[in-house]
């Protein structure tokens, strides 16, 4: 589902922040990408969402090579995409259930399938009674879950979520992992970068470790303790 | 390098392809969705969207209210040069058949509505009715007055037009002179043509003023959500889609700008209808005062839009573009 295979990035200044890392999430499987602040975690999810373009290696996402991709065929890809941020990034004039439904219109889904959608994706995040809050009036972590809710309501074949903890107390940590590993659950390839090695250890999925931007480790689920 | 495989069914991702007919239903709801968010957005800052509207009336109100000053002028024109006539005289001595044989030659022209030959008695009939004049006429041994063609051009002839008719007129065998006593109308509407180029030019340039505001509000209404633009594009939006609702806020802007200056411009002729009204009175009803056409109060608003959607256009792609990098 996502792969990169021998991927670097040079930033313009000689910063050298991926050196052939390569690996690869199947659908239903969910990963953790962790490192000290600078290895790369962030570079990569942007490689996947198509901000940043490789500077060697392919990296491919559902079968199709990025580094081909076109810029008009660059929203498409994304639409496949998922993507939480770990400042949510919600539109704070509109109201819940309009954040939510975006990708749903920008997908072309007719206004009835909408509401249902928007509906479906608040209820699995338990923040249906809110639809009709701005964010503002949301706590930290609500507005967390309502970017996750938006993140998933179009069916991304993969999820990706850089830091999306980092501004929560760690019960609120745990609620969103465990969010992401239900979504894992139903076929969904989950990738997220965090630097918060007590919760990737309770969560125990595959941890890919950076360091200098080098692929240093990558520890099964299974051999997570 | 370990690579884990869960064993999970495969996802069912959101579908991209879709039938033609929704293609055609998520089209017209993109526009919906856009022409709403649009309309919210001006609504959301109420005194911002107020300024650019006035602005922009005021500034497409000038050229119709001086378009409606001038079409007023040569109404005047038209009403108080009706019955002007111009008029050949006769070389003296000539008798009644060559003047009829030369008023025949010109009433065969295009430029000819009417032409009346005026005898030499009653010219000294006229002469006679003037206070003082009879005297003097009784003195006289025989009539020295010649025989006068008063030609009545066709109404609307341009000054090329009433020249070439004098021309014609002089040309014609036993015309002595010739005297257009509507040259001062020629030269009205030298002036009225200088006068519409002027009002032309500077319909254009407000024009391109309205252009250039609806521009600027755009262009900062993208500065001041460029996050925004970020996150749309992150989730899969295509730059047409984040520009669309732009591009609306750019025709509302300039629409309602249009309705503006067109009542603005209803206003100022309603103000101008009384004295006007005192004016024909003083010409026996002869001036009447003319509104702006129908045709132009309704296309001003769209022609309005259409402005206001270029102006959004052109700083909208390039915004986005740095809204987007940043």
């Amino acid at each position: 589902m996502i792969g990169f295979d021998l991927v670097s990035k040079r930033y313009e200044g000689d910063h050298q922040a991926l050196t052939d890392v390569s690996f690869s999430v199947e659908a239903g499987e969910m990963a953790f990408v962790t490192g000290h602040s600078g290895a790369g975690k962030s570079t990569l999810l942007k490689l996947l969402a198509m901000i940043e373009r490789p500077t060697n290696g392919v990296v491919t996402l559902d079968g199709r090579k990025l580094n081909t991709v076109r810029p008009a065929e660059i929203p498409k890809i994304r639409r496949k995409l998922g993507m939480v941020f770990q400042d949510h990034r919600l539109l704070l004039d509109r109201s819940v259930f309009a954040n939510v439904e975006l990708p749903l219109i920008i997908a072309g889904v007719s206004p009835a399938d909408r509401g249902r959608r928007v509906r479906a994706a608040l209820e699995k995040v338990g923040l249906l009674s809110y639809e009709k809050q701005l964010p503002e009036a949301l706590s930290t972590g609500e507005q967390q879950r309502v970017g996750i809710a938006r993140a998933i309501v179009a069916k991304p074949a993969v999820l990706i979520a850089d830091e999306p903890t980092g501004n929560l107390d760690p019960q609120l940590a745990m609620e969103i992992m465990g969010l992401f590993a239900e979504f894992q659950a139903v076929g969904t390839a989950v990738l997220v970068a965090s630097h918060d090695l007590m919760l990737i250890k309770r969560m125990k999925k595959r941890v890919v470790v950076l360091d200098h931007g080098k692929l240093v480790a990558d520890v099964p689920a299974m051999e997570v303790v | 390098m370990n690579t884990v495989r869960e064993p999970r069914r495969a996802p069912e991702p959101e579908k991209t392809r879709r039938s033609e007919p929704r293609k055609v239903g998520a089209w017209r709801e993109h526009h919906a969705w856009s022409m709403s968010i649009s309309l919210r957005r001006l609504g959301a800052r109420p005194l911002g969207t107020l300024l650019t509207v006035a602005v922009m009336g005021v500034a497409l109100a000038l050229p119709l209210t001086f378009y409606l000053l001038l079409g007023n002028v040569q109404r005047m024109g038209d009403a108080l040069g009706r019955n002007q006539s111009i008029s050949a005289f006769m070389k003296p001595g000539q008798n009644a058949g060559v003047a009829e044989t030369a008023a025949s030659a010109l009433r065969g022209r295009p430029e000819v509505a009417d032409i009346v030959v005026r005898t030499p008695k009653d010219g000294l009939d006229e002469l006679a009715e003037v206070q003082g004049f009879s005297g003097a006429l009784q003195s006289l041994d025989a009539n020295p007055l010649p025989y006068v063609l008063s030609v009545q051009p066709k109404p609307g002839l341009s000054a090329e037009d009433i020249g070439r008719l004098v021309d014609s007129m002089k040309a014609t065998p036993g015309v002595d002179m010739v005297q257009d006593t509507g040259a001062w109308r020629q030269r009205l509407d030298a002036l009225l043509g200088v006068g519409t180029r002027a009002v032309s030019l500077l319909a254009l340039l407000l024009g391109v003023a309205a252009l250039l505001v609806v521009g600027n509000t755009i262009r900062v209404d993208i500065q001041s959500r460029s996050a925004e633009i970020g996150v749309l594009l992150l989730i899969g939006a295509s730059r047409p889609f984040v520009r669309r609702p732009y591009l609306y806020a750019g025709i509302w802007l300039g629409f309602l700008a249009g309705v503006l200056a067109v009542a603005l411009a209803v206003v100022l002729e309603l103000a101008l209808a009384g004295p006007v009204g005192r004016l024909a009175a003083a010409y026996d009803g002869s001036v009447s005062f003319g509104g702006l056409p129908a045709w132009l109060l309704l296309s001003v608003p769209f022609a309005s839009a259409v402005l206001g959607w270029l102006g959004a256009r052109l700083v909208s792609a390039r915004q986005i573009r740095r809204a987007a990098a940043a």
